[in-house]
């Protein structure tokens, strides 16, 4: 349901009032600007870097690996989930490797990667990776499990074929599983490509972020942070919209609430 | 029309090294014939459907399915087993898919009105009552065309006036498919009104305690006429005393 326009104004209302005491607060004292930076020269460095280009060079350098690592790393980590359940033998193996580098938080590995890879962006596309690769392993493999085994019987009895399970069962029943892993990882995967840039790298936007706190430029540094918030809402933003097109086509006559189905009903 | 049968012969189920729960010497089901299954809860109705079906093959002796070509099945679970994600009409025709065939419209559309579905066609399992999913799963099974069809329970969920009109519908549709259809219920005149043909199982390890064909009850509205005949209270009390007759499978 949408909330009425007043309503939506309501909630602007708390963040303007704490920009305006912010920048009272900074105007009147040149400590306090110092130390906390001012909303009026965030403003301005995000519009100074827009012009100038440097924000887009630094966003390219950012979001290119993110984005190319989240894809890579959930779709391999998804079918290895899938590879998991589907062979019980395989997955046995797997098990504790999966856990255990699932467990290793990715940007550990991050100074043996940059001696390998160097500190563009081959080094923090792996990181990514590694963030996303092992949520999504899990999170589809626990789909698959808990799909009921009478339905296996079910499309047993009608002769399907272990394509046709796939398709008709397993993909749509996993679906909201996998929709959960990807807001999971957009999360991990922007905390690996910004562990990864304040390491080491040459530029990026955590890279800059990172200069500017070493030149005492907090207002800039506000300005970083404020890209990553936009980064996070415009990829929650993606997935939901992927969300809705990744229906089956018999649901979107109406009626279907797709995360939120109970489970236990089709128990 | 070739004929179709199924025969079991020394048909024993034993789960892992456990003593054996379900022993049927010889037992023959041809086409044609609606043969219900009664017996108490446990007894191992459902698992001896689930050896019928072909989804459990673990038990010895043989089941051969004579037919003289590929041989179809339909099962109606215990539980609906509704797709969520899939409204009422794209679960009906669930089969059809699977199979990539289409289905006729107006076998749908009949199945639809005739087991009351008609206002629910777009609505999710969700939505629906447990009565209402189980006339969703019972037109699943209905709608293919089995060589063997397997309802497990069927109208458990409906109440007694649903159940009197889709005891006439079940009834026809399978007279009318001329194959063989096994029907598991608990309710004995429900197994009387829908069968030509009444096993009763019982006894540690499960056997057929008793076996006796039904004739002579009315056909035309069959659920509410055959209640009122002579012959169906004999055959309600033939059944009912074979089902205590052996005491419930210790469990």
């Amino acid at each position: 349901m949408r909330d009425h326009l007043p309503n939506q104004l309501l909630r602007v209302i708390p963040l303007l009032v704490l920009l305006s005491a912010w920048e009272i607060l900074a105007t009147t004292s040149s400590r306090i600007a110092f130390l906390f930076g001012r909303p009026t020269t965030t403003f301005t460095v995000l519009i100074s870097r827009t012009f100038d280009g440097t924000l887009l060079l630094d966003a390219a350098a950012t979001l290119i690996p993110l984005l190319s690592g989240f894809l890579i790393g959930n779709l391999t980590g998804a079918a290895l989930g899938l590879l998991v359940w589907r062979f019980p033998r395989f997955g046995f193996l797997a098990q504790p490797y999966l856990t255990g580098l699932g467990a290793l938080p990715a940007f550990i590995l991050a100074p043996l990667l940059i001696v390998w890879f160097g500190t563009g962006a081959a080094m923090k596309t792996l990181i990514v990776i590694m963030s996303t690769m092992f949520i999504a392993a899990s999170h589809t493999t626990s789909g698959a499990r808990d799909i009921d085994r009478r339905f296996f019987q079910l499309f047993r009895s009608f002769g399907a074929g272990d394509a046709m399970i796939f398709r008709l069962l397993v993909l749509p029943s996993i679906a909201s599983w996998v929709f959960s892993s990807l807001r999971l990882n957009a999360g991990a995967a922007l905390l690996g490509v910004f562990m990864a840039e304040f390491i080491s790298s040459g530029r990026g936007l955590a890279h800059r972020t990172l200069m500017d706190a070493g030149l005492y430029n907090i207002s800039a540094v506000w300005a970083g942070a404020l890209c990553v918030v936009a980064i996070a809402l415009v990829l929650d933003g993606c997935i939901t919209i992927l969300q809705r097109a990744g229906r089956p086509p018999l649901s979107r006559s109406g009626g279907y609430h797709a995360p939120t189905y109970d489970r236990t009903v089709a128990r | 029309m070739p004929i179709t049968s199924l025969k079991l012969q020394n048909l024993r189920k034993r789960f892992h090294s456990n003593p054996v729960v379900l022993s049927l010497e010889s037992l023959s089901l041809y086409d044609g014939m609606v043969t219900c299954i009664l017996g108490p809860t446990g007894c191992g109705k459902s698992t001896l459907m689930s050896m019928l079906a072909g989804i459990d093959l673990d038990y010895e002796g043989t089941i051969i399915a004579d037919t003289s070509g590929h041989f179809r099945i339909s099962y109606q679970f215990q539980t609906d087993l509704l797709l969520p994600w899939r409204n009422v009409t794209g679960n009906i025709l669930l089969p059809f898919e699977v199979s990539s065939q289409k289905c006729a419209p107006e076998k749908l559309e009949g199945l639809i009105k005739s087991l009351w579905l008609e206002d629910v066609q777009e609505k999710f399992p969700e939505e629906l009552s447990t009565g209402t999913r189980q006339r969703v799963a019972l037109a699943r099974a209905l709608i293919v065309d089995a060589d063997l069809r397997i309802f497990d329970e069927p109208l458990s969920a409906q109440d007694f006036a649903s159940r009197l009109h889709l005891e006439a519908v079940l009834r026809s549709e399978l007279r009318r498919s001329d194959k063989i259809s096994i029907i598991v219920t608990h309710n004995v005149e429900e197994a009387i009104v829908l069968g030509d043909r009444v096993l009763v199982l019982g006894g540690s390890p499960t056997r057929v305690v008793a076996d006796f064909h039904i004739s002579g009850l009315p056909e035309i509205n069959r659920p509410v006429a055959a209640r009122k005949s002579d012959a169906f209270a004999s055959y309600v009390a033939q059944a009912s005393a074979a089902l205590v007759s052996k005491a419930p499978p210790s469990r």
